[in-house]
């Protein structure tokens, strides 16, 4: 066998240098890979188990409702919420038995100001002096309360605009996810928010159990710590594996739990609609 | 001697510890001992500058991703290089460079004379790797300076043991003509 030719070479640029431009450090930099981690593919522990506790938690709600016999999850427009008590029965698409509903966008005459509102609650409790309504902020949004509640049609009175709306979530530092959750129904998350969250939803044991983030990943079948290397023999990335898996299981749960299922783009967002 | 292996693997030991915990100025020092050997092996398999920085840039990220998962079972500079190569072996598979060659093997490896006189400088010497095809260049880096077997070179490409060896053969007759082209210019540049 001829390997002078390879001996030659290899004796000469095996271990040759070459000064690359500032430009790649910079757009290693930017990737966000340098410095505190900020939780994009192997994110902190603390980090994962935050956001499987509250994407649980938020969909356990969501089932739960759903579930509730004679629930229909049937919404209008979702531009505003109706909120607060009421006896009234006005007109309303939706009957005295369905979910609480959201007002149509083209019923613009029927917003209230939020200070109305407040003050349409204040009223409502000193006319009630008997009353053991417990002490929460007229402005709150009661998400579970009212799943748990008697589902009747809102008035006009219950109905706040979507600025006053997002004020007032904005008001209780809930997070995107719930804030989207809450008021439109429909779920957007990143990547690393539904990995998290399909790894929750697939992980047996739960979640927490795990001692890290990449051993739950191998659990998952999506790392191999015995091989010590970093990516897989083919194309695919460990993140670009973790995605799809992360989209077969949310898809599989939508599809279990009666829900839309859609994955926006491969590295982006996912939505989920229901 | 012993000593200074030890301090060098203690060194490098604390360095990727504290590259795991994400300390910026350990991640900038580990990529400042390591770019300039990482680069050269992407510019072996990457003639265009920007695709090797491109190529180099996506490896360091998955560099400092995954350091975690680094056992130490076998030398650091090692399991780096074999994330490069990958890089790059990406970028060539995304451009389709591997062709699938059905004709025979060429049986006259062993009549290639090299005349290992000729003192090259790596400049020159990358350049003759440039001049290759994708395919052969590609071949000729993984087996001949990388040291991957055929087999593994055929799984790792796609492509068949037999069409690995042909890309071989063809890329060590190619650089032989580059070579003694070069001789011969030298001597004619010599003679004047």
């Amino acid at each position: 066998m001829n390997n002078k030719i390879d001996k030659y070479f290899k004796n000469n640029l095996e271990n040759a240098a070459w000064t690359p431009s500032n430009n790649v450090w910079d757009k290693i930099e930017q990737s966000g890979v340098i410095g505190e981690k900020k939780g994009f593919i192997l994110p902190m522990y603390g980090k994962i188990a935050a956001a499987a506790v509250l994407t649980i938690g938020l969909f356990s709600a969501a089932l739960i409702w759903m579930n509730q016999p004679g629930q229909t999850p049937e919404f209008a427009q979702q531009d505003s919420l109706y909120i607060g008590e009421d006896t009234t029965q006005e007109t309303h698409p939706i009957e005295q038995d369905t979910a609480p509903a959201f007002r149509d966008n083209t019923r613009e005459e029927e917003k209230v100001p939020v200070e109305e509102e407040i003050e349409n609650k204040e009223k409502t409790k000193q006319s009630k002096p008997g009353s053991t309504s417990p002490q929460t902020l007229p402005k709150s949004i009661d998400l579970q309360r009212k799943m748990n509640s008697k589902k009747r049609s809102p008035s006009a009175e219950e109905k706040i605009g979507v600025q006053e709306q997002r004020a007032i979530l904005a008001s209780q530092s809930l997070t995107p996810l719930e804030f989207d959750l809450k008021t439109n129904h429909v779920v957007r998350m990143t990547t690393y928010e539904a990995t998290n969250m399909a790894l929750a939803l697939a992980a047996d044991p739960p979640v927490l159990e795990y001692r890290s983030t990449l051993e739950m990943f191998e659990e998952a079948g999506y790392a191999d710590r015995a091989r010590n290397e970093p990516s897989s023999n083919d194309d695919n990335t460990i993140t670009e594996k973790l995605f799809q898996f992360a989209g077969e299981k949310l898809s599989t749960f939508a599809d279990a739990s009666g829900l839309s299922f859609q994955k926006l783009s491969r590295v982006e967002e996912i939505e989920i609609v229901y | 001697m012993r000593i200074f292996t030890l301090n060098k693997a203690i060194d490098e030991e604390t360095l990727i510890k504290r590259c795991v915990k994400r300390d910026p100025k350990a991640q900038k020092a580990l990529y400042e001992q390591f770019s300039p050997k990482m680069m050269g092996v992407c510019r072996r398999y990457l003639s265009n500058l920007e695709e090797a920085e491109e190529a180099l840039s996506n490896g360091f990220i998955k560099v400092f991703t995954n350091l975690e998962r680094y056992e130490s079972k076998g030398s650091f500079e090692g399991w780096i290089r074999k994330i490069m190569v990958r890089e790059c072996l990406m970028y060539l598979r995304s451009k389709k460079s591997f062709v699938e060659y059905t004709d025979q093997m060429e049986k006259h490896d062993t009549q290639i004379a090299f005349g290992a006189d000729l003192e090259l400088d790596k400049e020159e010497l990358m350049t003759l790797i440039d001049e290759l095809p994708d395919g052969y260049r590609t071949v000729f880096n993984m087996y001949a300076i990388e040291g991957y077997k055929h087999q593994e070179i055929a799984v790792m490409l796609n492509i068949t043991e037999s069409t690995s060896k042909t890309q071989l053969l063809r890329a060590r007759k190619l650089l032989q003509t580059k070579i003694e082209e070069l001789e011969k210019s030298l001597k004619e540049l010599s003679r004047i």
